[in-house]
């Protein structure tokens, strides 16, 4: 008895592992399939030129149109997994849309003024709130999404297309001495090389100067107001948001 | 005399051999896997937490403190203490531990990956493939005869020491930066 025990343990761990690895992968697929099938057919015409080249390949779904499984709801799915990045038509700002399983987060930002959005992923109609009555409404399709953003009163529109990193969304927050230190960017990489970011950065409330992140490795730690603080890509920093 | 002493220590470091290259290919292969997976960003896990983190943080947490009876128990099994605990304590806060990293790592290897951008993130990486490996070793050194006398206490505490690392790296972290959250 004593001589199995510790096999037992080892064996209920890799058990309890291979459990969860099959209850994950069952309840993954459901949102993946959906999406890019539906909607890269629907509006395949590039009416837009953005800054940067489409990504003929949304990071989030391998398009599979063998096995789509119609499902009744007529809205399709969001993507599990997404990231857009673009620029918002008139105001020189950025912005930003990530999806992480049925949640999204948003971020727009033009140096000065920034706004954090959240809220459900749950179709490819995305509506985020911020702060304040800041709104995000965007459609997501095509690789891209494409809507509008109301921040301080205004509204603009925005096109913003599938983004691989390092472009995306960054974030940074700490506690030091008391003291909290967050920053937001946005990078985006030029086509023609070199990246576009804004930033803003915020010691307790307090705007300070934004540092500028590493193009290349956008998560290299930083200093905000002599602070060193670590910009965290989306997966770092979603389950903080909530 | 010492031809005595000698023999049982020779056979008893080769009995550890097994043990020690299957730990080592443990942590080799979760380490490859959290390289080469591409991470989901998803994973199940205990239901009961508003969200991953706080679930990983807490089970982390859980985890040390049944590490630090597993020290003491282990002590105490070993007359350091003068106090008789019965070895079922050990063994059962020992599989509890372990069952509750479980979920956790899951969630590291499967949902995230093995990540070395942040020194705080790689030292937890790798720290995670080495507390397998080495509490893998330890479990199948259980079964074997003639191991060293210092084969428990090193194992039992690298292991231990280990996942007092990979909670500073994480629970610790998340209480300091984000806070105490459910």
């Amino acid at each position: 008895m004593s001589r199995l025990g510790p096999i037992v343990t080892l064996t209920a761990g890799a058990v309890l592992a291979v459990g969860l690895g099959v209850a994950s992968i069952t309840a993954t697929p459901a949102a993946d399939n959906t999406v890019a099938t539906a909607n890269e057919t629907a509006n395949e015409t590039p009416n837009e030129a953005p800054e940067e080249t489409p990504e003929a390949t949304n990071t989030a779904a391998d398009p599979n149109p063998s096995e789509t499984p119609t499902f009744e709801e007529s809205t399709p799915a969001a993507p599990r997994k997404a990231d857009y990045a673009g620029r918002v038509k008139g105001n020189g700002g950025l912005i930003a849309i990530s999806l992480r399983d049925g949640k999204a987060v948003g971020y727009f930002c033009d140096g000065k003024t920034e706004a954090w959005f959240k809220g459900d992923a749950s179709s490819a109609d995305l509506e985020l709130e911020g702060f304040g009555g800041a709104k995000v409404t965007a459609e997501l399709g095509g690789g891209k999404a494409e809507g509008q953003v109301a921040v301080g009163g205004k509204k603009w529109s925005f096109v913003a297309p599938t983004a691989v990193k390092p472009s995306g969304l960054y974030r940074a927050s700490a506690i030091v001495r008391g003291a909290r230190v967050r920053a937001g960017w946005i990078v985006l990489k030029r086509p023609q090389g070199g990246f576009t970011q804004v930033g803003t950065a915020f010691l307790n409330d307090k705007q300070v100067p934004t540092p500028e992140l590493n193009g290349d490795q956008p998560t290299s730690p930083v200093t905000v107001d002599g602070t060193t603080v670590t910009p965290e890509d989306v997966d770092g920093f979603i389950e903080e948001m909530q | 005399m010492t031809a005595i002493h000698q023999r049982p220590s020779a056979r008893g470091t080769a009995s550890l051999l097994v043990p020690l290259l299957v730990g080592g290919l443990i942590m080799l292969a979760l380490g490859v896997y959290g390289r080469v997976h591409p991470p989901t960003g998803f994973a199940v896990g205990i239901a009961g937490f508003s969200a991953a983190l706080p679930m990983k943080v807490w089970l982390t947490t859980g985890a040390t403190v049944l590490a630090v009876v597993q020290v003491v128990t282990a002590l105490s099994m070993w007359g350091k203490l003068g106090v008789d605990i019965p070895a079922g304590v050990h063994r059962w806060s020992g599989r509890l531990a372990f069952l509750l990293t479980i979920p956790v790592a899951f969630h590291c290897l499967y949902a995230l990956g093995l990540q070395y951008d942040v020194p705080r993130v790689m030292i937890h990486s790798l720290l995670g493939c080495f507390f397998y490996g080495v509490f893998t070793a330890k479990m199948l050194s259980l079964r074997k005869e003639n191991t060293p006398g210092w084969t428990f206490p090193v194992l039992g505490g690298l292991a231990f020491t280990a996942l007092v690392g990979l909670w500073l790296t994480s629970s610790f972290w998340f209480f300091t930066t984000i806070g105490f959250k459910v």
